[in-house]
């Protein structure tokens, strides 16, 4: 589990959501919570600490862009959370898959903790 | 090495809210800015092909120079050499000079380069909103393609 880097205790933001396969098309933040629930709210600046709130930690987090109803791409890019392991990624996109979400070929896109070239996973 | 996001913005409130969208998402990256067209383009000798997005304004304040002000140039000139040079990642114009930008945007383009136009409005809110979104497909997008594009 990761900490906030943003430790403010905010309050949940009444948009965040527990992920469903009947998200509209957009761009997403997504934090998973101790259980593997990953929740999301619309893309915006700095919501990855309101979307569990109450300065709870998370087993991942990062964003992802809804196209047609699929996952054009899914990351692991989070300042607050910043998570750094390729697994955590791969499980998220399993999480996605498990309640019917299509995750398109290479959507599955990594950025390594030291800066360097972003990959694709899957 | 982390990779490079290299913004030409002399403005310090734009610049500042810009710091603050990239380190939202981006903190892992190493983030420069220039106020000085030839500045950016000496970076660029040594560190283009770790750059993984750029971001250009246009026009730029005069700059303060021994007690006298000088004209810093434009983004035209950044424009112009990334037109020498192979397409390494996205550019993103973000220029209320609309002629100005489409002239860079143009020569961008002819050079292979792929481009994103970002118009400012209100003040610094374009920055959280349409800059930051053309900032994050300029990332994220292209490593879709990592394998089949020139980026």
């Amino acid at each position: 589990m990761r900490a906030p880097l943003d430790p403010t205790p905010y309050p949940r933001d009444p948009k965040s959501v527990p992920i469903s396969a009947s998200l509209a098309d957009g761009g997403y933040v997504y934090v998973q919570d101790s259980q593997g629930i990953v929740h999301v709210h619309p893309d915006g600046p700095h919501l990855h600490p309101k979307v569990l709130g109450g300065g709870e930690p998370a087993m991942y987090a990062g964003d992802f862009t809804l196209v047609d109803g699929k996952v054009a791409d899914l990351t692991n890019l989070s300042g607050t959370f910043q998570c750094d392991d390729e697994q955590g990624l791969r499980n998220v996109a399993e999480e996605f898959r498990k309640i019917g979400l299509e995750v398109e070929a290479g959507a599955v896109r990594f950025f390594p903790a030291d800066g360097s070239r972003p990959v694709i996973l899957e | 090495m982390a990779m490079k996001i290299a913004v030409l913005e002399d403005n310090l409130d734009r610049r500042e809210a810009m710091r603050v969208c990239l380190k939202d998402r981006f903190s892992h990256f190493d983030l420069r800015f220039f106020a000085i067209p030839k500045e950016m383009t000496r970076f660029f000798d040594d560190h283009l092909s770790e750059t993984i997005a750029i971001s250009l304004d246009h026009d730029l304040d005069l700059q303060p120079e021994v007690g006298r002000l000088t004209d810093p140039g434009t983004g035209r000139e950044v424009a112009d050499y990334l037109a020498g040079h192979h397409p390494v990642c996205p550019v993103i114009l973000h220029s209320t000079n609309s002629l100005a930008a489409s002239g860079m945007e143009l020569v961008l383009r002819e050079a292979g380069w792929q481009t994103f136009r970002v118009v400012p409005f209100d003040d610094l809110a374009w920055i959280a909103t349409d800059w930051f979104r053309a900032m994050r497909r300029a990332i994220v997008g292209p490593v879709k393609k990592a394998a089949e594009n020139p980026f």
